[in-house]
C-alpha cells in the first residue's frame, strides 16, 4: 500500500491534546462553557478520525514525521489497524463525553477533570497512530500520567491508594517498555515495527528475555494476570466517565501493543527455525489469557460492587483478547483466526464495557449506590436503565445479533483451528476453559442484572428518577452500535476485519476462510445456550452457597505475589542497616555508650515484659470420693463455694497482674524519666531531628563576631561527644571512613599493578 | 579586543563584581544586588559569545600574558567546555535571579552582601576550572571554589550549617590534598603542568617511573570523586546540601558538584590515554563504585523526612549516573554522561529552588507537612513535579534523553547489566519522587497555609528552568549536535572502544 505524507495523524493527536488547555481557558466562562468545548473538541476530534479513516480505507497509509523531535523524531504511521481503532477510540471518548456532564455536575475540580479527560484522548489516540514503538511509548506514558489523575479524582484515601498502586505498577511497567525499546534501538537501529527476531538472535540477546520485558511492559496496563491488581482497585474509584474509558479503552493500548509486536516484530515466517519459539511464546500467552480470563470471571462472581464485577470482568475479557493473540501468534501464517478474534474483540469489548460502565454510572448517579446487596428492585424506577442494561449485558454474553457474538464466535473458531493443526490435546482444555468463561461471563452479568433491577427493594427509591433524555441518546447510540456490529456480522467481518487481518503476514487462503465464518449455523447458534446454561447453574450454586464463599486472603496475587517481593526487598533493606548499625566499632563511638546504656534499660524493661508471664491457672478441682465415705451429692452450697473460690483466685490473679503491672510502669517511667535528664543535659544541643530548629525557643543569640562563632563551633565539634540529636553525624567518623576508602582504593590500585 | 581576550575576561569579571560589591556593597544594599545581578548576566552573555566562538572558529585557544605554555598560563575553550560553560553561568545566573528576590527573607540581613560577593567568587572559580588548561590552575580555582562553596553553606551562621560547613570544609580539604598530590606527582615525572604538555610527555614518563605516574592517575581520581561525592565518598553532601540556604543548595548540587567532573573528564580524555586507563581497574571501580552510589543514594533518599536532604541524596544518585557515563567509556555514554550534567543542573537546582519556595512559605521541612500546598503554591509545585518526572525519566522532559544515552552507551559498551541499573533505579526514583507531587496536589493539607505573593525574580526563574527542561527535552539534538562531534573525535582519536 502506498505511504502519502499526512498531517492528518498529527492533528488528531494534536487536537485533544491543545484542546485540553482550551477546555482549561473555556472554564472561565463559565461550567457550560466548558462543557461545550469538551464536546466540541471530542466532536472534531471523532471527525478528524472519521476523515482519517475513509482516506485510510482508499488504501493509502498515512505517514507523518517530525524530525529531532524528542532525540530522534516522532513517527506517525496509520494504516488500517490503527485508523479503525482511533474511530473506536474517540468515539467511545465522544459518547462519554457527553455522559460525563450531568454525571459530573455536582463533582468538585470539574475543570480540572475535564482538562486532564481531553489529553487523555490526545495521548491515547496518539498510542494508536504511533509509527514506532517510541513515539508510542511517549504517548503511553503522557496517558498513564493523565489518567492518574482521574482515577484519583475523588482524593480520598481509598482512590489515591488506587491511585498509588495504578502509578508505580504503571511507571514500572514503562520503564520495562523502555527496555524493550532500548533493546530494538540497539540491535535494528530503529524501533518501527518490522521483523527484529533474527537481528535480536544475531546480537547475541536471548529472545525470552524480550518476551518477558514486553510481556512487563504492555501486561500491566492490560491488566494480565498477575500484574492486574492495580485494575480492580483503580477502575471501581475513578468516576464513572473515567472508568468506562480506563476500561474499555485504555487497557486496549496494552492488547494493540502486543499485537504490534507479536505478529509483526517477534514473528517469523513458517518455515523458519526460529517458529518454535514463536509457536512457544503463543503457546504460553493462550495459557496466560486462559487463566486470565476463568480467574477474572470467578472473581467477577464472587465480587458484590456493580463496577468491582466490571472491573473484573474487563480483566477476563482481556483474557479472551490474549487468548485470541496466542492462538494466533502460535499458527504463525495460519493464525488468521485468532488475529482477528482478538481484534475484533478489542473494538466489540471497547463498545460493550464502556456501555456497561456508563450505565453502572448512571444508576448510581440517580441511586448513590453500586453495592449489588443494597441496589435491588429498581426494575420500576429506572425501566430504560434496565432496557439498556440488558441489551449490554446481551452483547457481553454473546447473544446473536449482538456484538459480543461475533467476536466470541472467531476466538472460538481460533481455538478449535488451532486444535485441528496441530493437535495437542491441551488446545482442548484450553477450549473448555473458553466454554465454561463463557458461562461464568453470564452469570456475573446476570447477577448484576438480577440484584440491580429485580427483587426486593432494600432501600426507598421513591425519590429515585430514570435515565435524562441525554443519557438516553446516549446509550441509544451504543445500542445502534452494538446492534449494528451484531446484526451484520459477515459485513463487519469483511470491512473491519479481513482488511486489518491483510496488513499482517497470514496466507490468503487462511484470510478468505475468515471471511466466511457461518455465524448463523446451528452450532454456532448453540454457544450462548451452553452459556446460559452454565450461568444458571453457577447462581444457583452461588444462591445456595454464595454467602459463606469467602476468598481467603492468601489466595490473593497481592499476598502470594507481591506482598512477598515486598517483605524479601524490606528484609535485604533492613539486613544491610543491621550490618551499618552493627559494624561500626564500639570504641569509635566514645559518646554513644551513655545512649547505648538509656537503650539498654529500655530494652531490658521490654524484655521483662515480654518475660514475665501470669501465673498459670487451673482448673477448679473436684476432690475425689474416697472409699468409705459416702458418696455426697452435690449441693447448692457445694457449687456456690466452688464458684467463689473460684472468684478468689481470679481476683488474685488480676491483683498480681495489678501488682506487676504497676512495678513494670514504674520502671518505665523510671527509664524515661532517666532519659529526659540526661536529654536535659544536652539541651543546649538538642535539636529536633528534622526540623534543624531548637525544640525549645531559642535562647536570644548574643552578638558574637564570625571568628568567635567558628571558633565554637569548632571548639564544639571537636570537644563534643557523640550525641544522636546532632544533624551532623559522626564527623570523625566519616572522615575516617572517607580517608580509609582513600586508602583503599589507593591500594588496590597499587596491587592492580 | 574583547574577543581576542574574552576567556579570561569571562573568569575576572565575577571576581572584580565580588570586589565591587565588597567595596560598596555594605552601604547599598541595592548596589550590591543589582551589580550581582549584572555581573552574572554579562558573564553569561560572554559565555555565550564564547559558545558562539568555539562553534564558529573551532577550538580556542588562549595565553596569558601572551607568554606560551611550558611558562604561561593557558586558557582553553573547546565544545564540551563551551557546553560545561553555559551550564554553569545560566544556571548560575537563574539562581541568582531567585535568591535576589527570596533571600533578604530567609537569611540574616547582615550577610547578604557578603553572600553575593561569595557568590560570584564562586561563579568566577567554576568557570576558571572549567576554562583552564593546566593543572596548577585548576588547583588554585579547585581551592577557591570549595572554600566560597563552604562558606555559602555557612553564610547564615546557625549552628546545623556551621557544622555541616566544618565538615565540607574538612572533606574537601581531604579531597584537595589528594589532587594536589597527583598533580605534584605529575609535576615530578613529566616536568609540566599544562594538559597537553603532559599528555605528551607522559608515555617517556610512565617508561621511567611506572609506579608514580599510577598513582598518580589513582590520586587525581580519588581526589576528584572525594570532591564530587561519588558513593562511599559522599558522606559530606547530604548534610551541606541539606543545611545550606536555599540558592546555596540549588548552586551546590547543580553546579559545584559538576565542576570536578568537568577535571575528570580533561583527566581521563585529554592526558591519560585510553590504553593506559584500560590497564587499571579504573573503570571497574568507577562502574561499580556509580551503580552502588545510584542504589544507595536512592534508597537513603526514600528513607529521608526532610525534603531539602532528600534532594541531596538524590543528588548522590545522580552523581552516580554520570560517573557510570564516563566510566563505561563508550561514545553513547559518554554524550549521556555530559547531558546529564546539563540536565541535572537544571533539574536539581529547580527541584531545591521550588522545595525551597515551599518551606519558605509554609514553614515546614518534613514531606508529609507539604501536603496540599500544590493549591495554595501552584507554581512552586508545578516545578517540582516538572523536575520529579523529569528525574524518573519521562519522555518529553530532558532526564530522559540523558538516560537514553546512557542505556544506549550501556548497550554500546556491551554492559547489559547497567541498563538494568538505569531502568531499576528510575523506578526508585518514582518512589521518593512521585509521592510528593502527589501529595502536593491532591491530598488535604495537614497545616494551614496563609497565601503570599511569590517574588517576580523567583518566579521568573522558576519558569525558565521548567521551560530549560522540556526544551531540551523536545529538542535535545541542539545540544547533542554541539557536543557529539567532540566526544566522537575524542574516541575517534583512540580507535574507538
Amino acid at each position: 500500500m502506498p505511504d502519502a505524507i499526512s498531517r492528518i495523524p498529527l492533528v488528531l493527536v494534536l487536537l485533544p491534546l491543545v484542546g485540553a488547555f482550551g477546555v482549561v481557558g473555556a472554564a472561565r466562562f463559565g461550567d457550560r462553557w466548558r462543557s461545550r468545548m469538551a464536546n466540541a473538541i471530542t466532536f472534531a476530534t471523532l471527525i478528524v478520525a472519521l476523515w482519517q479513516f475513509y482516506l485510510v480505507q482508499q488504501g493509502t497509509v498515512l505517514v507523518y514525521v517530525l524530525e529531532g523531535f524528542v532525540e530522534f523524531g516522532l513517527r506517525w504511521r496509520v494504516d488500517f489497524v490503527g485508523a479503525i481503532f482511533s474511530v473506536v477510540v474517540a468515539a467511545v471518548w465522544f459518547l462519554a463525553t457527553v455522559f460525563a456532564r450531568e454525571y459530573m455536575a455536582h463533582e468538585h475540580s470539574q475543570t480540572r477533570f475535564f482538562g486532564f479527560w481531553t489529553f487523555t484522548l490526545g495521548a491515547t489516540l496518539g498510542v494508536f497512530v504511533a509509527g514506532d514503538l517510541f513515539s508510542l511509548f511517549l504517548f503511553f506514558e503522557a496517558m498513564t500520567f493523565a489518567a492518574y489523575v482521574l482515577v484519583i479524582h475523588e482524593e480520598d484515601r481509598e482512590s489515591l491508594r488506587a491511585g498509588n498502586i495504578y502509578l508505580y505498577m504503571s511507571v514500572a511497567g514503562g520503564l520495562a517498555l523502555l527496555a524493550v525499546i532500548f533493546l530494538l534501538q540497539f540491535v535494528v537501529g530503529a524501533t518501527g515495527f518490522q521483523p527484529a527476531l533474527h537481528l535480536i538472535i544475531e546480537q547475541g540477546i536471548n529472545p525470552w528475555l524480550v518476551v518477558i520485558v514486553l510481556i512487563g511492559g504492555f501486561g500491566v496496563k492490560a491488566g494480565m494476570i498477575p500484574l492486574h491488581i492495580w485494575l480492580p482497585k483503580a477502575h471501581p474509584v475513578a468516576p464513572a466517565p473515567a472508568s468506562a474509558v480506563l476500561s474499555a479503552i485504555m487497557i486496549k493500548t496494552g492488547a494493540y501493543g502486543f499485537l504490534r509486536m507479536l505478529f509483526v516484530v517477534l514473528s517469523v515466517p513458517d518455515g523458519d527455525p526460529l517458529f518454535a519459539f514463536q509457536q512457544n511464546f503463543g503457546y504460553m500467552f493462550i495459557w496466560i489469557g486462559a487463566i486470565t480470563m476463568f480467574v477474572g470471571a470467578i472473581m467477577g462472581i464472587l465480587n458484590d460492587s456493580m463496577k468491582k464485577v466490571l472491573a473484573y470482568s474487563s480483566i477476563s475479557q482481556m483474557g479472551y483478547i490474549l487468548f485470541a493473540l496466542g492462538s494466533g501468534v502460535m499458527l504463525g501464517s495460519r493464525g488468521a483466526f485468532g488475529f482477528a478474534g482478538a481484534w475484533m474483540h478489542m473494538i466489540n469489548h471497547a463498545f460493550f464495557k464502556s456501555f456497561l460502565f456508563l450505565l453502572a454510572g448512571a444508576v448510581f448517579l440517580h441511586t448513590g449506590e453500586l453495592d449489588l446487596d443494597k441496589l435491588g428492585g429498581l426494575r420500576k424506577q429506572m425501566p430504560f436503565a434496565m432496557g439498556f442494561f440488558l441489551i449490554a449485558a446481551a452483547s457481553i454474553t454473546g447473544i446473536p445479533g449482538f456484538n459480543g457474538y461475533v467476536s466470541k464466535i472467531l476466538i472460538h473458531e481460533a481455538i478449535l483451528e488451532a486444535y485441528h493443526l496441530l493437535e495437542w490435546p491441551s488446545l482442548l482444555w484450553l477450549e473448555r476453559i473458553f466454554v465454561v468463561t463463557g458461562g461464568l461471563t453470564a452469570a456475573y452479568i446476570s447477577k448484576i442484572w438480577i440484584k440491580a433491577f429485580f427483587g426486593k427493594a432494600r432501600n426507598d427509591w421513591s425519590h429515585v428518577k430514570d435515565l435524562s433524555t441525554s443519557h438516553i441518546r446516549v446509550f441509544g447510540t451504543y445500542t445502534a452500535i452494538v446492534v449494528t456490529i451484531g446484526v451484520f456480522a459477515q459485513r463487519m467481518v469483511d470491512r473491519l476485519v479481513i482488511p486489518a487481518a491483510s496488513l499482517m503476514p497470514f496466507e490468503q487462503g487462511d484470510l478468505a476462510h475468515v471471511g466466511h465464518v457461518p455465524f448463523w449455523g446451528s452450532h454456532e447458534l448453540m454457544s450462548p445456550i451452553i452459556s446460559y446454561a452454565i450461568a444458571v447453574a453457577v447462581l444457583l450454586l452461588l444462591w445456595k452457597f454464595g454467602k459463606h464463599i469467602v476468598v481467603p486472603r492468601w489466595l490473593s496475587v497481592e499476598y502470594l505475589v507481591y506482598k512477598q517481593l515486598y517483605n524479601g526487598s524490606l528484609g535485604i533493606i533492613r539486613f544491610l542497616i543491621h550490618l551499618r548499625e552493627n559494624w561500626i566499632p564500639k570504641n569509635m563511638l566514645t559518646g554513644r555508650r551513655i545512649w547505648r546504656r538509656v537503650d539498654d534499660a529500655a530494652q531490658e524493661t521490654k524484655a521483662q515484659i515480654r518475660r514475665w508471664k501470669p501465673p498459670k491457672w487451673e482448673p477448679p478441682r473436684w476432690e475425689p470420693a474416697r472409699w468409705g465415705s459416702a458418696i455426697k451429692p452435690i449441693t447448692k452450697d457445694d457449687l456456690l463455694r466452688k464458684i467463689e473460690a473460684t472468684r478468689a483466685r481470679e481476683k488474685e490473679r488480676v491483683q498480681l497482674w495489678r501488682t506487676k503491672e504497676g512495678e513494670i510502669t514504674k520502671w518505665i517511667q523510671r527509664a524515661r524519666r532517666d532519659w529526659q535528664e540526661k536529654e536535659a543535659r544536652f539541651e543546649d544541643r538538642i535539636y529536633d531531628v528534622v526540623d534543624g530548629i531548637p525544640r525549645k525557643p531559642q535562647r536570644p543569640e548574643e552578638e558574637l563576631s564570625l571568628d568567635e562563632r567558628l571558633r565554637r563551633t569548632l571548639e564544639g565539634i571537636t570537644r563534643r561527644k557523640f550525641n544522636p540529636y546532632w544533624t551532623t553525624k559522626n564527623l570523625g567518623f566519616d572522615t575516617w571512613i572517607v580517608a580509609m576508602v582513600i586508602a583503599l582504593i589507593l591500594f588496590v590500585f597499587l596491587l592492580a599493578r | 579586543m574583547i574577543t581576542a581576550h574574552i576567556m579570561p575576561l569571562t573568569i575576572l569579571l565575577p571576581l572584580v563584581g565580588a570586589y565591587i560589591i565588597l567595596l560598596f556593597g555594605s552601604r547599598h544594599k541595592i548596589l550590591a544586588r543589582n551589580v550581582a545581578l549584572a555581573t552574572a548576566g554579562v558573564t553569561f552573555a560572554m559565555v555565550c559569545f564564547i559558545t558562539y566562538l568555539v562553534s564558529a572558529h573551532g577550538t580556542f585557544v588562549y595565553h596569558l600574558g601572551g607568554w606560551a605554555p611550558p611558562l604561561g598560563i593557558e586558557l582553553m575553550a573547546d565544545n564540551i567546555t563551551a557546553f560545561l560553560l553555559v551550564t554553569f553561568a545560566s544556571v548560575a545566573f537563574i539562581v541568582l535571579l531567585f535568591a535576589s528576590d527570596v533571600l533578604p527573607g530567609e537569611i540574616n540581613p547582615k550577610v547578604i552582601t557578603r553572600y553575593y560577593a561569595l557568590y560570584l567568587v564562586l561563579l568566577g572559580s567554576l568557570l576558571g576550572i572549567v576554562l583552564s588548561n593546566d593543572f596548577f590552575n585548576i588547583y588554585v580555582f579547585l581551592e577557591i571554589s570549595s572554600i566560597a562553596a563552604a562558606a555559602l553553606v555557612a553564610v547564615n551562621g546557625d549552628k546545623l550549617a556551621m557544622e555541616a560547613s566544618v565538615k565540607y570544609l574538612i572533606m574537601s580539604t581531604l579531597g584537595s590534598g589528594t589532587v594536589l598530590m597527583g598533580i605534584a606527582g605529575l609535576y615530578m615525572v613529566t616536568g609540566y603542568l599544562n594538559l597537553d604538555f603532559i599528555a605528551s610527555n607522559l608515555s617517556a614518563a610512565y617508561a621511567g617511573y611506572p609506579l608514580t605516574v599510577l598513582m598518580t592517575l589513582a590520586m587525581l581520581v580519588v581526589g576528584i570523586a572525594v570532591k564530587a561525592a561519588l558513593f562511599p565518598l559522599h558522606v559530606w553532601l547530604p548534610d551541606a546540601h541539606g543545611a545550606a540556604p536555599t540558592s546555596s543548595s540549588a548552586i551546590l548540587s547543580g553546579l559545584v558538584v559538576k565542576v570536578y567532573i568537568a577535571v575528570l573528564l580533561k583527566l581521563l580524555y585529554r592526558v591519560f590515554p585510553l590504553d593506559f586507563i584500560a590497564a587499571l581497574p579504573l573503570q571497574a571501580s568507577l562502574l561499580v563504585m556509580a551503580t552502588l552510589g545510584i542504589f544507595v543514594g536512592s534508597i537513603l533518599a526514600i528513607r529521608q523526612k526532610d525534603i531539602k536532604k532528600m534532594l541531596a541524596y538524590s543528588t548522590v544518585a545522580q552523581i552516580g549516573y554520570v560517573f557510570l557515563g564516563i566510566g563505561l567509556f563508550s561514545e553513547k555514554a559518554m554524550i549521556g554522561a555530559v547531558l546529564h550534567v546539563f540536565n541535572h543542573a537544571v533539574m536539581k537546582s529547580m527541584l531545591f529552588l521550588s522545595a525551597g519556595l515551599l518551606i519558605k512559605y509554609s514553614g515546614r521541612r518534613e514531606i508529609a507537612d507539604l501536603a496540599g500546598l500544590g493549591r495554595t503554591y501552584p507554581l512552586p509545585m508545578i516545578a517540582f513535579s516538572v523536575g520529579a518526572l523529569s528525574m524518573v525519566g519521562i519522555p518529553s522532559f530532558s532526564g530522559f534523553i540523558s538516560k537514553w544515552y546512557l542505556g544506549l552507551g550501556a548497550l554500546e559498551a556491551n554492559q547489559l547489566l547497567f541498563l538494568v541499573v538505569l531502568l531499576v533505579s528510575s523506578l526508585l526514583n518514582a518512589f521518593y519522587y512521585l509521592p510528593i507531587v502527589i501529595a502536593g496536589f491532591f491530598k488535604k493539607g495537614t497545616v494551614e497555609v496563609e497565601k503570599q505573593v511569590i517574588p517576580v525574580g523567583a518566579q521568573i526563574s522558576l519558569i525558565f528552568l521548567i521551560a530549560a527542561t522540556f526544551f531540551f527535552g523536545l529538542f535535545s539534538n541542539i545540544p547533542v549536535s554541539y557536543i557529539a562531534p567532540t566526544i566522537q573525535g575524542l574516541f575517534g582519536m583512540f580507535g574507538g572502544v
